[in-house]
């Protein structure tokens, strides 16, 4: 069966939307394609342990797994989250509907913790131009990525929140911030100040 | 500093240790304009590319200040690597990019970031892609007038000669320093000054200053892209933008001829009389800013063969 899943590559400050094809069928194999690097390349091992320690599993039969465009070069280890999605999607471990209006992004650690990542708000920028309903994405960077409003930004600790959101429906908490009241608030009380300079008031 | 603040000039401290060039420079992004929601967002968004915002801070709208140590190397200040990442003129993009001990730097460290100064952005390129990132930043240098950190000083614990500062002042090229608008000497503090109780002009005070003359040069280049305050002028808008009368005609040309001035030092001292008068909220230059300019310029000014010698009035 063939599934769908959106993760986003940052070149320069700004991001590409990256489409994860996950196929899955008859024969044994785990193919990754379209350019990855060696910390994509090694995420097949951490999304094994990760779904395995949250009572789910990679299945044993052949995958295939594209990142299109196929031509660009991605990296890092933010693929995990998106990659472990697919692959639950597509081996119909779960059930949803709608994770295509979704981009996901977040590292795994093997017991299922959701890591942060770099990038999060060109991501988030891309996500609202191309008209993405949400950024599902570790905790530690959904208050960057919620300064974009407009767009449902959900800061994920575990895997097993995403789960439970495309497979029971159990909500997420949202992350909004006002990004002008955040503005306002940090526009500051510098810590340093020209006072405690003493002689050189010609300067 | 002020000045410097106001204008979005680049300036260099020269002084010897212990004199205050660390803690004025560090002082500077307090009295710099605060920021618009605009520039806040692309400061954010670099910060964001290289994951360095925290979980607590979702925005940066306080300027950046970004003081590297001396050590850098190029592809550290520029930005690069076969997956490019910014580097640290782009982490300090609309903030304060502060290099303390100029000298030490690598010269080819400083040399790379002479296009960037002049663009406000840089384009690093590989086999495969090309990526761009902002850097408008502001550039604060400090540095010592000679390898034993005095100059002219009867009571230095030590004096260097004449050509061993040659050849420290010779490590920052000539183009570079001509990027640098405002060249000011920082002198020691007397015992009586450091010990005073009374308070200097609060930060605060000093940015309401700056924010007015900031505002009167956003209006004025309201209709021109790109350019936000006068240190990103270019020569047609300083034709524009900075007319002088005879007084100051008569003035500058006397200084340029004495001091041996290059061209661009003359684009450079319109742009900073500019900046002077839009402080003190008048409509033309007057003759007296133009004086207060040449007093920032060339501590260090170079012949023609491109070696370095000290100001004549450091020598009177």
């Amino acid at each position: 069966m063939l599934k769908k899943v959106y993760g986003s590559a940052v070149f320069g400050v700004e991001a590409h939307t990256i489409t994860i094809e996950v196929n899955i069928d008859k024969g044994i194999g785990y193919h990754l394609v379209g350019l990855p690097d060696n910390a994509i390349k090694e995420s097949n091992f951490r999304i094994a342990a990760a779904l395995q320690n949250n009572g789910y599993k990679i299945p044993g039969k052949k995958l295939i797994i594209n990142m299109s465009p196929a031509d660009m070069r991605k990296e890092g280890s933010a693929y995990d989250l998106p990659l472990a999605m697919g692959i639950l999607t597509a081996s119909n471990q779960i059930k949803e509907v709608n994770i295509d209006r979704y981009v996901i992004m977040g590292e795994l650690s093997l017991d299922g913790m959701v890591q942060p990542i770099k990038g999060a708000l060109p991501i988030a920028i891309k996500a609202l131009e191309e008209g993405f309903e949400g950024f599902i994405l570790p905790k530690e960077n959904a208050k960057e990525a919620a300064i974009v409003s407009g767009l449902k930004v959900y800061g994920v600790e575990y895997i097993s929140e995403v789960i439970d959101y495309f497979d029971k429906h159990k909500a997420l908490e949202q992350t909004i911030v006002d990004t002008r009241a955040e503005f306002q608030k940090n526009l500051e009380h510098p810590e340093f100040d020209f006072s405690d300079v003493k002689g050189q008031e010609s300067i | 500093m002020e000045i410097a603040a106001a204008g979005g000039h680049n300036i260099i401290l020269i002084g010897p240790p212990g004199a205050g060039k660390t803690m004025l420079a560090k002082r500077l992004p307090s009295i710099l304009p605060p920021m618009t929601l605009q520039e806040a967002l692309e400061t954010t968004k670099i910060h964001s590319v290289v994951g360095r915002i925290g979980a607590q801070k979702g925005l940066i709208a306080q300027r950046p200040f970004r003081s590297p140590h001396h050590t850098i190397s190029n592809v550290a200040l520029v930005g690069g690597r076969s997956y490019p990442q910014p580097g640290e003129i782009s982490l300090s993009h609309n903030g304060v990019l502060f290099l303390d001990e100029l000298p030490e730097f690598k010269r080819e460290v400083l040399e790379v970031m002479r296009q960037p100064l002049e663009d406000r952005e840089v384009t690093i390129s590989r086999a495969k892609f090309t990526v761009t990132y902002p850097s408008s930043f502001m550039l604060v240098a400090s540095m010592n007038p000679s390898p034993s950190g005095y100059f002219n000083d009867p009571n230095a614990p030590m004096m260097s000669s004449a050509s061993e500062m040659q050849r420290y002042l010779g490590k920052i090229s000539g183009p570079l320093l001509d990027r640098i608008d405002i060249h000011i000497e920082v002198t020691p503090v007397p015992f009586e000054k450091l010990s005073d109780e009374r308070k200097g002009e609060s930060s605060v005070e000093i940015r309401k200053r700056v924010t007015k003359a900031r505002a009167l040069q956003t209006t004025s280049f309201l209709d021109s892209e790109n350019v936000h305050y006068n240190a990103q002028m270019n020569t047609k808008q300083i034709r524009k933008y900075c007319k002088l009368d005879d007084t100051s005609i008569q003035l500058l040309k006397t200084a340029m001829e004495r001091l041996n001035l290059s061209a661009r030092a003359y684009d450079r001292i319109l742009k900073v009389a500019r900046t002077i008068a839009d402080l003190e909220g008048e409509l033309s230059i007057e003759s007296a800013h133009i004086s207060e300019v040449i007093q920032y310029q060339s501590l260090i000014e170079r012949d023609g063969l491109g070696d370095s010698k000290l100001l004549n009035y450091w020598f009177i």
